[in-house]
């Protein structure tokens, strides 16, 4: 046993992530989801990854904006295909947000629509994907953007005291007053131009506040301490010794923060793609699937598909974000 | 103790002036016409004037014509006058409309125009004498010659000034209403009308007296339409309905268009800079209840949130109640069976239900049984929202009994003989169960925000329900007043929650008022 596997570290994190099987479970399930949506466009695409047509051949066409092959689908391409003509097709070769030419709401179809398909023929699986790869897009760019103006805002609350602290208390206060989806919806159906960068910027306006809480208090706590007294002594410049003697070590609150975030965020942007005032509707979400499962009472996969992601991702977050905390935070153990 | 509560109801202050400022920025996200040009202006008022005065009007009530936090220049008349004289003077594209503007404010312009009228260049004389005309009718004086013609027209508005000038101070308008009320002949009608709108504020102030009967109201708004140019109904028969419904109206006219009559001066115009502002007249609006009616049906906002309000806050209140009498017993056992079985069990169900989507739940419920009754949608609604906050509360309160079982005076208690449940919830639940106090003012916007999704699965008609369908009928009056509503019940509870939480455990009070950002 060496030295960095005492408690805080981040390599005892990491071991305990890998002794609790839960947790673990978890992260393996977040890696895969984060993986799905990485190669969303080769699980589903209504266009071939690679294919050899007439002697041409097209590489990723799934990906790139193949003008070659319009409106080629891969019942006809199997039906008229030549001699020597060869294709791979994606795990469901068809597009998220169109509709097959599949019957409606078939549960379980076929092979080419393995998860069946929506109310308007859309293929389950294609939108579950893509959804995926919205939710966790929206949720990572959400948490980084609060995350920054957390640690920026609450450091220099906590480390400048005085005017700074004080307004950057009140407004914390205020904006914590605000339930969150209430605040969001309003914005997003009001704002002009509502889409998915009014909807980050809303997440990150409102959610900042924990974060900068968090830090401010690791700031102030840590500024009293001797380091910091002789770090100052030797003349190091005030923002030096925050950047480079207080920071550094806010690090492990402001990462659980950060994981258990993008749960919370996944949660309430699925909610609101559920009332249908999050991301536009040409986007495919888990919350918009939801919303579809409401005019539609038999299809139960409409709810419990979506409905179960949303809810292993959130569980995978707090589990992980959980498991972090317990080890990089002595003292919130119980 | 009086002392904690005063300084924490301080501390709420500057909250409820952020929250005032986030709700009123939500307001201007509210799409608004766009303003034209002023040539567009020029032209309109050239067509159709009064198509001009309804564009002016429409950008006033909606304060567009205003600074957003700081005005720092008000409109008062001394100001309108001499913009618009300036305008006069070069005979630029401003001209016509700057003419039109002169003649509205009229006789509250006199003390500050006539005066100097001989200072002017001699064209610009005549074209700001010209430019009364409209007032001269309005006086009655419209028949007089000298009025119409350019030459002549200087002359007489200086001489007029010269005759009359006495006759334009407080308080001789102020002895005409007097005399007015006291019975009403075309005479003394006239003296007033004679003034034009030099007599608004006098006759404003006497249609907010409480004392001035119908038909002193009657009387006081036909001269006050005839001078200001809006009209207010008066029926022929006057009843108390009437009665109030003009003083309203007059008043409500009065708050947008006084700075058109009146000069500000000293503290006024300092107290302007701020109030005359897209934010004051907002904060003066929400201090008074009035903002505005819903978009669907024109119901005043507050008044329909008077009848969804109650309903969400049972449903709040309910789900509070259920999960505290839930929390409360887990938290127990599981802190003093830590590490056992039950402990574990229970741990791991609190932690799938604290993942659990609220939504999600609700609509798994609702497919479960689709043709539930009202009650039981209600009952559906307050279990989905006791889920969702049972969890947290059962992990602070498991917390917060660990806590206290660790401390000498439990283990004197069991040292004493005394029996288990009696040390449990005699002596270590008594103070464990204080610090969930807090916890009760954090649940409100937590409980609220699923409150949204949980009455819409449910067809519940809340403040939740009505909100979603504002949304879908752009309806930003209710939306606006839900966001102030809710975050100023949120910070009434959070105060209460304090101060609660003060008297339960005096340590805190010091301790509290140092570090509150940090213990939360």
């Amino acid at each position: 046993m060496n030295a960095p596997q005492r408690p805080g570290s981040f390599r005892y994190a990491a071991s305990l992530l890998h002794r609790r099987w839960f947790a673990s479970s978890c992260a393996v399930l977040l890696a895969m989801l984060v993986l799905a949506s990485v190669f969303a466009d080769e699980l589903a695409s209504e266009r071939p990854i690679i294919c050899s047509i007439g002697g041409h051949v097209h590489v990723l066409s799934n990906v790139s904006d193949a003008s070659a092959l319009a409106g080629l689908t891969r019942a006809q391409f199997e039906k008229e295909h030549g001699p020597g003509d060869w294709a791979v097709w994606p795990l469901v070769a068809c597009s998220a947000k169109e509709a097959c030419d599949a019957p409606l709401l078939a549960p379980f179809a076929k092979a080419a629509h393995p998860l069946g398909t929506d109310g308007v023929g859309r293929d389950v699986l294609a939108r579950l994907v893509f959804g995926t790869r919205s939710a966790l897009l929206v949720a990572g760019i959400a948490v980084a953007a609060f995350v920054v103006l957390g640690t920026a805002l609450g450091a220099m609350a906590g480390f400048f005291g005085g005017g700074i602290d004080f307004v950057v208390g009140r407004v914390i206060e205020t904006l914590s007053a605000f339930p969150v989806p209430l605040l969001a919806l309003v914005v997003q159906a009001l704002a002009p131009h509502s889409g998915v960068w009014s909807l980050v910027a809303v997440i990150a306006a409102l959610r900042w506040t924990e974060v900068a809480r968090l830090v401010r208090a690791e700031v102030l706590s840590l500024s009293s301490l001797d380091y910091v007294s002789a770090a100052r002594a030797l003349g190091a410049s005030p923002l030096r010794v925050l950047y480079r003697h207080v920071l550094p070590l806010t690090l492990s609150p402001i990462v659980v923060a950060a994981v258990l975030g993008l749960g919370q965020i996944v949660l309430l942007e699925s909610a609101l793609d559920f009332l249908r005032v999050g991301l536009p509707a040409s986007i495919p979400t888990w919350g918009e699937m939801l919303s579809e499962s409401r005019d539609h009472f038999t299809a139960w996969w409409l709810l419990l598909l979506p409905g179960s992601l949303v809810f292993a991702s959130v569980t995978s977050t707090n589990a992980i974000g959980e498991t972090l905390r317990d080890a990089l935070d002595p003292r919130a153990r119980t | 103790m009086l002392r904690y509560t005063i300084r924490r109801i301080l501390w709420a202050i500057p909250t409820i002036f952020g929250i005032s400022i986030v709700a009123f920025l939500v307001t201007t996200l509210i799409p608004v016409p766009p303003p034209l040009s002023t040539s567009d202006l020029a032209s309109a008022l050239l067509r159709d004037p009064s198509s001009y005065d309804a564009y002016i009007e429409q950008r006033r009530s909606l304060a567009l014509d205003l600074a957003t936090f700081v005005n720092d220049s008000p409109r008062d008349v001394r100001s309108i006058v001499a913009e618009c004289v300036a305008h006069l003077a070069q005979n630029d594209h401003h001209a016509t409309l700057a003419a039109h503007d002169l003649a509205k404010v009229g006789g509250a312009a006199f003390p500050y125009l006539l005066p100097t009228l001989d200072r002017l260049a001699p064209d610009a004389r005549k074209r700001v004498a010209l430019a009364l005309l409209p007032v001269a009718e309005r006086m009655g004086q419209g028949g007089d010659a000298r009025a119409r013609s350019p030459d002549m027209a200087p002359t007489f508005w200086v001489q007029l000034w010269e005759d009359r000038s006495l006759e334009f101070t407080g308080p001789a308008v102020r002895r005409s209403v007097q005399r007015l009320l006291r019975g009403a002949t075309a005479g003394r009608e006239r003296d007033l009308i004679e003034m034009d709108t030099f007599a608004l504020p006098e006759l404003m102030g006497a249609l907010a007296d409480p004392t001035v009967d119908e038909n002193g109201v009657a009387r006081l708004s036909q001269v006050a339409s005839h001078v200001s140019g809006h009209d207010v109904m008066v029926p022929l028969a006057m009843t108390s309905g009437a009665q109030t419904r003009i003083r309203e109206e007059w008043a409500a006219w009065w708050g947008t268009h006084h700075q058109d009559y009146v000069a500000l001066d000293g503290g006024e115009r300092i107290f302007a800079t701020l109030a005359e502002t897209r934010y004051g007249r907002w904060l003066r609006g929400a201090a008074t209840g009035e903002l505005g009616s819903t978009a669907r049906d024109g119901e005043l906002a507050s008044r329909r949130l008077a009848q969804c309000a109650p309903i969400t806050l049972s449903l709040i209140l309910a789900a509070m109640f259920l999960s505290f009498a839930m929390a409360v017993p887990i938290g127990v056992v599981s802190a003093r069976r830590r590490g056992e079985r039950v402990d574990h069990v229970v741990a791991a169900i609190l932690f799938l239900l604290y993942s659990l989507p609220s939504y999600v739940f609700a609509e798994v419920l609702m497919h479960a049984s689709p043709d539930a009754s009202v009650f039981a949608r209600a009952g559906f609604a307050v279990l989905v929202m006791t889920t969702a906050s049972v969890a947290a509360l059962s992990r602070f309160q498991r917390a917060a009994m660990l806590d206290v079982l660790g401390q000498d005076y439990v283990r004197t208690a069991r040292a004493k003989g005394l029996r288990e449940t009696r040390v449990l919830v005699v002596h270590a639940l008594r103070n464990a169960i204080v610090p969930m106090v807090t916890l009760a003012g954090l649940q409100v916007p937590f409980l609220f925000g699923a409150a949204i999704v949980v009455e819409e699965v449910f067809t519940v008609p809340g403040m939740g329900y009505e909100t979603l369908r504002a949304v879908e009928a752009h309806d930003a009056a209710w939306l606006v007043v839900t966001v102030l509503v809710v975050a100023l019940a949120t910070t009434f509870t959070l105060l209460m929650s304090d101060v609660a939480y003060a008297v339960l455990d005096p340590r805190i009070r010091e301790r509290l008022l140092k570090t509150r950002e940090s213990t939360r």
